[in-house]
């Protein structure tokens, strides 16, 4: 079974072939980040304006990579929700009518079911049940994991998002747009113990995240030591030890609230080296194991999707033949594949 | 419309509150239009769907893909492009994009006579989109004299020269008073609720297939007219 994935939640594009007996065939993406840049963020209008230029010229790519045709596909999976409307809606809108014009089905799948069955692609896959934090720069949750479509939110941000948080704190520290990795090497330049920011909401039982106030600490920080030398990477580095710290001790809550010896990371914080260790760390201690996407599979990508799609599309799950999006869309609502 | 040289072509628009789409084959053509605002995502494949199933035409029968490329709402603009862009791609089929100001020029000038036609369609933010079409000659199509635009309704302005015009288009209803205002001449009839239609953008689609001016699916864009969007 030969699945087409669609990405636009966004601002990347991705499409991706995932093939039930070879795998992972390829993905293809374009990333906005530089149309974005100027702006110092997303613009959403700018990101549907873009999407609707990549969509046909990747899925072309997409086949001449992999040999395929379009007649070749057995079914087409996009992501309907949650993300931006607009651009969610120029993902939707061609491959279901994609899909209605080959006479193969489509399924409008989540975004976040999609970031935390994407390490499921790797050679050696977690088996269920698990716990999985996303972290990206639009979600921040740990997830209980039964199976597919079997989901129970254990906790998530009540403000800004960990890739938000990273990305607001990085344009403080006048490091651009997006960010995260610019103040991750940043970081690698400050000293371990020079500022000490707080572990937002671990001082007290529940599996939620809050860092806005970590993003404003920083702020007072920044404007405190404006000018002086090496505070900058001194900042970044307490910073990025809070985030890293704050989501170990979380993700080792939930691991011992509820039993689960493994846990799935995903999403583009994922992608972060000194996160990585510090879970890899709290896992060895709780004798329990981790799991990541390869790094082009943390941030958005049209691969997850294709699997997600395949995940459920292989019992004949199938939508209709409307697309509509849903910008807003709790993950716990999902129900496991079934035929349609 | 002589269809004996073309194919079975399916026109689509969702550039504005309305939602349409027509077929025609062998010289029959089918059509269905709704308002919709917000519903087009949900109702323009089941729509196209139950058009094949009326004509009794096969979605692998179709040879042409004609769109509504805006301007317009620029959500349903893409809605309109992006179900192009798919339909074509995976019919292995080219299309061509019409001018929504062209699609209620065409709804007001539907007889064959002699026509002037100067519509707005409403682009919010105090601003029309403008264009003006004129047909000199009878059995020939409207045309667009200028370039479309979107400004505001107190910069617009007519040829001159230009007599027994009619005004069409939801701009119309939203800025009538301002518009006549900056023209300083009333026109033959105000179609102030007339919106794109799918049905008029076939002949457009018969004459680029009969030209070979058409377009494959990756280049199906959209027009937005106002193009500064980050404020």
């Amino acid at each position: 079974m030969l699945i087409l994935g669609v990405e636009t939640s966004c601002d990347e594009t991705g499409l991706a072939l995932y093939d039930s007996a070879g795998g992972l065939l390829s993905h293809v993406l374009h990333s906005q980040v530089d149309l974005h840049a100027l702006h110092g963020g997303v613009v959403p209008e700018l990101a549907s304006r873009d999407h609707i230029r990549r969509v046909i010229p990747l899925l072309d790519q997409l086949l001449q990579q992999t040999d395929r045709r379009t007649a070749e596909i057995d079914g087409i999976a996009y992501t309907r929700g949650p993300g931006l409307a607009g651009a969610l809606l120029v993902g939707a809108g061609v491959a279901r009518s994609l899909a209605w014009a080959l006479d193969r089905p489509a399924l409008g799948i989540h975004h976040m079911e999609a970031h935390l069955l994407a390490p499921l692609l790797e050679p050696e896959p977690p088996a269920f049940p698990f716990v999985a934090l996303l972290v990206s720069g639009g979600h921040t949750m740990l997830v209980q994991v039964a199976g597919v479509g079997r989901y129970r939110l254990l906790g998530e941000s009540v403000d800004d998002a960990a890739g938000e948080a990273f990305d607001k704190t990085a344009k403080l520290l006048g490091l651009g747009y997006p960010g995260g990795p610019a103040l991750e090497r940043l970081a690698r330049q400050g000293r371990q113990g020079v500022f000490r920011l707080p572990r937002p909401m671990t001082d007290r039982p529940g599996l939620d995240f809050s860092f806005s106030g970590l993003k404003t600490q920083a702020r007072n920080l920044i404007r405190r030591h404006e000018g002086t030398e090496d505070a900058a990477a001194d900042i970044a580095h307490a910073f990025q030890e809070a985030v890293a710290d704050t989501l170990a001790i979380k993700c080792r809550r939930a691991l011992t609230d509820t039993g689960a010896g493994r846990l799935v990371v995903s999403g583009g914080v994922s992608a972060n080296g000194v996160i990585r260790t510090r879970l890899d760390d709290m896992a060895r201690a709780a004798n329990a194991e981790v799991y990541y996407p390869r790094l082009d599979l943390c941030t958005d990508n049209g691969a997850m999707v294709a699997y997600a799609g395949w995940c459920r599309m292989q019992v004949g799950e199938c939508d209709g033949l409307d697309f509509d999006v849903r910008p807003r869309w709790s993950l716990a609502s999902l129900q496991p594949p079934a035929a349609d | 419309m002589s269809t004996a040289d073309t194919p079975v072509i399916i026109a689509l628009d969702a550039c504005t509150e309305a939602c349409s789409v027509a077929l025609t084959t062998g010289g029959n053509v089918f059509s269905r239009h709704a308002v919709i605002p917000r519903g087009h995502a949900r109702e323009l494949l089941p729509m196209l769907d139950g058009l094949l199933a009326e004509a009794g035409v096969s979605r692998d029968a179709i040879g042409l893909v004609a769109y509504g490329r805006g301007p317009g709402a620029f959500t349903g603009v893409r809605i309109s492009v992006a179900v192009a862009q798919g339909l074509a791609r995976g019919l292995g089929c080219p299309v061509i994009g019409v001018s929504s100001l062209q699609a209620v020029a065409d709804v007001a000038g539907r007889d064959a006579g002699p026509h002037r036609v100067a519509v707005a369609i409403d682009a919010r933010m105090g601003e029309v989109y403008w264009g003006l079409y004129e047909r000199l000659e009878a059995n020939q199509p409207l045309k667009l004299r200028d370039e479309e635009a979107v400004l505001p309704p107190a910069a617009v302005t007519l040829p001159t020269g230009w007599t027994e015009w009619q005004a069409a288009g939801t701009g119309w209803a939203v800025h009538s008073q301002a518009l006549l205002a900056a023209l300083g001449t009333a026109p033959a009839r105000i179609l102030d609720q007339a919106l794109p239609d799918a049905r008029c953008l076939l002949p457009h689609a018969v004459a680029a297939w009969r030209n070979g001016t058409l377009e494959n699916a990756a280049s199906a864009r959209p027009v937005y007219l106002r193009d500064n969007v980050t404020g």
